[in-house]
């Protein structure tokens, strides 16, 4: 019994043989650009696979995620003010859109921007069409967050903001937002997360950021156990103390707005 | 199992063959000029995907409602090592994003000597995303089932076992389903990245459809569409009406 067990694991230990020359000299220096081969530890390698950019894929990713999440949290507002307008049209058709987006598959969609264009004369490059994509979606999930928090504002603070003769737009953002905002963090960080996870799928129409660089890795050297275990872990190393510093930081804003629970 | 098999077939044959019967005075040129043409000529393509994409939801959903109920009840379970193993299950798998898991699935698990069909990674890999999602929601839904049940359960002598079995979870179930509608759209759109690992799914058959008539908005569009319709036209309903047949039989006060 052991030694089936144990001639299991040598065998999946030679088939496996971790590389560490092609980790130290492509796998990282691709994945976290000159900041890692700077540094020095791709010293030993022969041949370093030199990454022009300052922070390589996962300089990329962040990027992505940074700019598709700045569109998401300024559109995402407009759909979920879009559906409280008195305009029952509007409301309705911003209503039906935010459905579609939210019930329909990112890749696709990033397919869809991306395809579109040229169709039409307009052609987007990767970058643009992967951030307008990814920024609907999420714009799609946060509408629902914002939506949720502005309603669960007691109506109570609305009518006082009339009954002090307080005009519409500065009722709206100086009284009603900054109590909705606190309810409205969990869901924000959620997605913030979530939108990290999701930039693998810009891969599809070639914007370079990790899962792209590690497929391309893996088809070049025909080796795709460490980079891809790699990319695996820094996506654990980043989103799950991302997910505690924001617990913490929704407490901290709870407590600075004097909300108890 | 032969003839379930060829019942399948047969209606998948008896679609196809409507649609193409009532498209079939529809010129098919060289060029595409209207969608009828283009329905006509790929339609046959989009329902090859459509059912592969449904077959795959519905083994995921399979596995994913069978994860999520063993380390949902695990997570709250009073042995460490079963809890600490949901806990790694769950953080692991909601940590890191579905296309790396998936791409792990089918291109590393070859080198632990399990070599996986992509039809089985694809709905390994959903299923168990899912499922650390969903045993999230199990677990909630079971926190949130009122106290005074489990002390009544407590105070009439049940075992754990049965307690679970007989007085929470049902009354879990109906507080975790409007959670699990959600789920499952997720879960269908999760499905859209196995075309990537060259399972002929929906998102497949539309690469492929582009790369043959270069419609963009025409394919996407369609595909777009076929998506909306099996999340909102199928599953929610059916959650809907799964809420209503399960909470007719339990009276809540």
């Amino acid at each position: 019994m052991f030694e089936i067990i144990g001639n299991y694991f040598t065998q999946v230990g030679e088939r496996l043989d971790w590389n560490w020359d092609l980790v130290e000299c492509v796998v990282l220096p691709r994945l976290f650009g000159t900041v890692y081969t700077d540094i020095g530890f791709a010293a030993g390698c022969k041949d370093p696979a030199l990454s022009h950019e300052m922070f390589g894929a996962l300089g990329n990713t962040l990027t992505a995620v940074f700019l598709g999440y700045s569109i998401a949290l300024v559109v995402g507002l407009i759909f979920a003010i879009g559906q409280r307008t008195p305009s029952k049209l509007l409301s309705r058709v911003v209503r039906e859109l935010v459905e579609f987006i939210r019930s329909t598959p990112l890749v696709v969609q990033i397919f869809f921007v991306f395809f579109v264009g040229p169709q039409f004369g307009l052609t987007l490059s990767p970058w643009v069409a992967g951030m307008t994509a990814i920024g609907l979606h999420y714009a799609a999930y946060l509408s629902e967050v914002y939506r949720g928090a502005l309603n669960a504002v007691p109506a109570g603070q609305m009518e006082a903001c009339v009954a002090l003769n307080i005009p519409a737009r500065r009722s709206f953002f100086g009284i009603i937002v900054p109590q909705a905002l606190p309810l409205a963090l969990p869901g924000m960080g959620n997605y913030l997360i979530g939108i990290f996870k999701d930039t693998p799928m810009l891969m599809v129409i070639g914007v370079a950021e990790m899962m792209h660089v590690a497929t391309a890795i893996g088809s070049q050297y025909w080796r795709y156990t460490e980079v891809m275990t790699i990319v695996g872990l820094v996506f654990l190393a980043l989103s799950i103390p991302t997910a505690i510093i924001l617990r913490i930081f929704e407490g901290y804003i709870r407590r600075k707005m004097g909300m108890t629970r | 199992m032969t003839t379930d098999a060829n019942i399948y077939e047969g209606i998948k044959e008896a679609i196809k063959g409507l649609v193409s019967s009532l498209l079939e005075g529809v010129e098919v040129s060289g060029r595409i000029d209207s969608y009828l043409e283009f329905l006509a000529k790929f339609g046959g393509r989009l329902f090859d995907g459509m059912f592969i994409t449904i077959e795959q939801s519905i083994l995921a959903i399979i596995v994913a409602v069978l994860l999520a109920v063993i380390f949902g009840i695990g997570r709250l379970s009073e042995f460490f090592v079963i809890r600490a193993l949901s806990t790694i299950y769950i953080e692991f798998f909601r940590g890191t994003s579905l296309m790396v898991q998936l791409f792990w699935i089918f291109y590393v698990l070859p080198f632990f000597g399990i070599v996986l069909e992509p039809y089985l990674a694809g709905f390994l890999a959903v299923g168990l995303n899912l499922g650390a999602y969903g045993a999230e929601v199990v677990r909630g839904a079971i926190q949130a089932v009122p106290r005074g049940q489990y002390e009544a359960a407590l105070a009439l002598n049940m075992s754990s076992r049965k307690r679970m079995r007989r007085i929470i979870f049902p009354q879990a179930v109906v507080i975790m389903l409007p959670a699990w509608g959600n789920l499952l759209i997720e879960l269908l759109k999760g499905t859209a990245l196995i075309g990537l690992i060259s399972v002929t799914d929906l998102m497949f058959q539309s690469r492929q459809i582009y790369s043959l008539s270069y419609a963009a908005i025409e394919t996407f569009g369609t595909v777009l569409v076929i998506y909306y319709v099996i999340a909102r036209l199928v599953i929610t309903p059916l959650m809907r009406l799964l809420e209503v047949k399960l909470t007719r039989n339990l009276v809540r006060g």
